[in-house]
């Protein structure tokens, strides 16, 4: 598996303030990942620099082998940059055009090929449009749109889903459902549950630093634990589940929700044992999670 | 290259095809109605009429502008005494928005995912050049037609002043459209890169001249500013290859390095 971004010493400085301090990772090829922290941690400083929007104060960026900005990487990495919006004087047709023209794209193959990505999006009909007739999220979608143009390798996403309505943050998770395994993603939101269901991979940014770098979805402690929603408050639910051998501790999160531990290699078919013991006891729930939840398992 | 050449056309588009390039096209269309209209027709009639010439003789000398009374096409050569100051304040007015508003929305992020800032800049400039040379054109063929019209037996012998005007107009506008380009990547809006323009010009100009009555090597320091040479433009004969013409050409790649070394750095 080749190198996707590799990122070295990074650090930033908007005058005396610090950005990002001493960043390093490494992501490999087929991985979808995941850029979380709170606001000012420097996720979107980070999303600059990997762009080329920004240049690193001190340190090594590589993505896919060249230098962020580098010929190489035009039409291979497409972007959502946070705010950014298209000219609001043209047609999305013809911006869109162009971006497929710098790509390379003759004029005919430009066409098809705007009216490819805004199918993608479930936009095409919107073609003709200028930017400023559209919605917020179909304005976002259109930057989805531009994002995918060609056949990029590597496509970041900045708070892809931010002030869209379900709906429209559903159609852009399924999007890129879709597209992974095609195109490798990394998407920095607030939004953890909506991570949880796209990425595999997880960089957490604190403060600049980069705290923790969690890859795959289940680590050793998560794959020894189930997270258990109830249906309502079930006051005896507790006492049922520490009676189970199986479950070593059971943690609550709050009246309706548990963490249960569980010893992986002597209990193997744990969920089954588990749902069974709620069934015999007329104890109803809602979900059943393996693992940690991505919020559990970076903030607890 | 490719790259280079899809910006200047894009550049192209949105003067003639969106609403803001046709408010300006329509405001130039008008100026230079009146400018042809008034001065070129009346006073083209008034330069070709010989008594009134020999009456204007000293007062052209004292300009030195007599070489103008020699063109073949009166209307040419009134047309130059206007075009050589309308077109620097035409360039600047039309180039004033290379980068800030893209800069500002973020759409400038869109495009440099598929260029280099460098083929943004040069792009960019190139455009506004091929705007200014289109614009140049259509307003020196007007006056050549209106030549033509009074005098078809001159209009070969005035192609020479065709081609000096048109050369010149383009040299002189030049450096003019790359300060723009600087201007744009230090100034956050079009029109604080007009209003930049309108200060810093004069304030430096009256700063190293005054400077150069103390210490006269620092009126060198004038060279860098651009539309230096615009009086001596005027008053230049012929068509050659002298200061006048190298310097804005000079400007023009000094500035332009300027930018890219600017905006290279520049976080967008």
């Amino acid at each position: 598996m080749s190198t996707l971004i590799s990122c070295q010493g990074i650090n930033k400085f908007y005058g005396s303030k610090q950005a990002l301090r001493d960043v390093s990772f490494e992501l490999e090829q087929g991985t979808t990942t995941a850029l979380v922290g709170p606001n000012g941690a420097g996720k979107t400083t980070l999303f600059s620099i990997l762009c080329n929007y920004h240049l690193p104060s001190s340190g090594q960026v590589s993505i896919l082998g060249h230098k962020p900005g580098s010929n190489a990487l035009f039409g291979q990495v497409g972007a959502l940059p946070q705010d950014a919006q298209l000219d609001p004087r043209f047609a999305i047709k013809h911006q869109l055009e162009l971006y497929a023209k710098l790509q390379g794209y003759s004029t005919k193959q430009a066409r098809i090929e705007c009216q490819r990505v805004l199918e993608v999006v479930d936009l095409s009909q919107t073609i003709n449009e200028r930017p400023g007739a559209l919605s917020h999220g179909m304005r976002k979608r259109v930057s989805i749109a531009q994002a995918l143009i060609g056949e990029p390798k590597l496509v970041m996403l900045d708070e892809p889903t931010a002030g869209l309505d379900p709906a429209n943050a559903k159609n852009i998770r399924q999007l890129v459902m879709a597209l992974n395994g095609q195109v490798n993603f990394v998407i920095s939101s607030h939004n953890l549950d909506e991570l949880e269901k796209l990425c595999d991979t997880v960089l957490l940014l604190e403060q600049g630093k980069l705290s923790q770098q969690k890859v795959g979805q289940l680590s050793t402690e998560a794959s020894r634990s189930v997270t258990l929603l109830l249906e309502g408050n079930q006051d005896n639910a507790v006492e049922i589940l520490k009676q189970f051998p199986s479950i070593t501790t059971v943690a609550p999160l709050n009246k309706q929700e548990f963490i249960l531990h569980y010893d992986a290699t002597e209990h193997p078919s744990f969920d089954i044992e588990l749902l069974q013991l709620l069934a015999k006891n007329n104890v109803s729930y809602r979900q059943l999670t393996k693992g940690l939840s991505l919020e559990q398992q970076l903030f607890s | 290259m490719h790259s280079i050449w899809h910006i200047c056309q894009f550049e192209l588009t949105r003067l003639f095809l969106t609403k803001r390039g046709g408010v300006l096209l329509l405001a130039f269309a008008i100026i230079w109605l009146f400018i042809f209209k008034y001065p070129v027709l009346q006073a083209s009639n008034i330069l070709s009429d010989s008594s009134f010439g020999d009456n204007i003789t000293a007062f052209s000398q004292q300009l030195n502008l007599q070489h103008l009374m020699e063109w073949n096409y009166s209307e040419l050569a009134i047309y130059w005494l206007f075009a050589v100051f309308a077109f620097p304040i035409t360039a600047v007015l039309m180039s004033s928005d290379q980068l800030a508003s893209d800069a500002n929305r973020g759409t400038l992020r869109f495009i440099l995912l598929r260029c280099s800032r460098s083929q943004l800049l040069v792009g960019r400039f190139l455009g506004q050049l091929l705007i200014v040379i289109s614009l140049i054109t259509m307003t020196l063929l007007a006056a050549f037609a209106m030549g033509l019209y009074r005098d078809p037996s001159l209009a070969m012998s005035a192609i020479s002043e065709l081609i000096f005007v048109g050369f010149n107009l383009l040299l002189i506008a030049m450096p003019f459209i790359a300060v723009t380009s600087l201007l744009n990547i230090v100034m956050k809006s079009s029109k604080l890169s007009i209003v930049m323009m309108i200060i810093v010009l004069p304030i430096s100009h009256s700063i190293i001249s005054y400077l150069g009555t103390y210490f006269s090597p620092l009126d060198h320091l004038l060279l860098i500013l651009p539309g230096i040479g615009l009086i001596d433009a005027v008053q230049m004969p012929q068509l050659e290859l002298s200061q006048t013409t190298v310097i804005p050409f000079l400007q023009t790649i000094a500035y332009l390095a300027a930018a890219q070394l600017l905006l290279t750095r520049r976080a967008l």
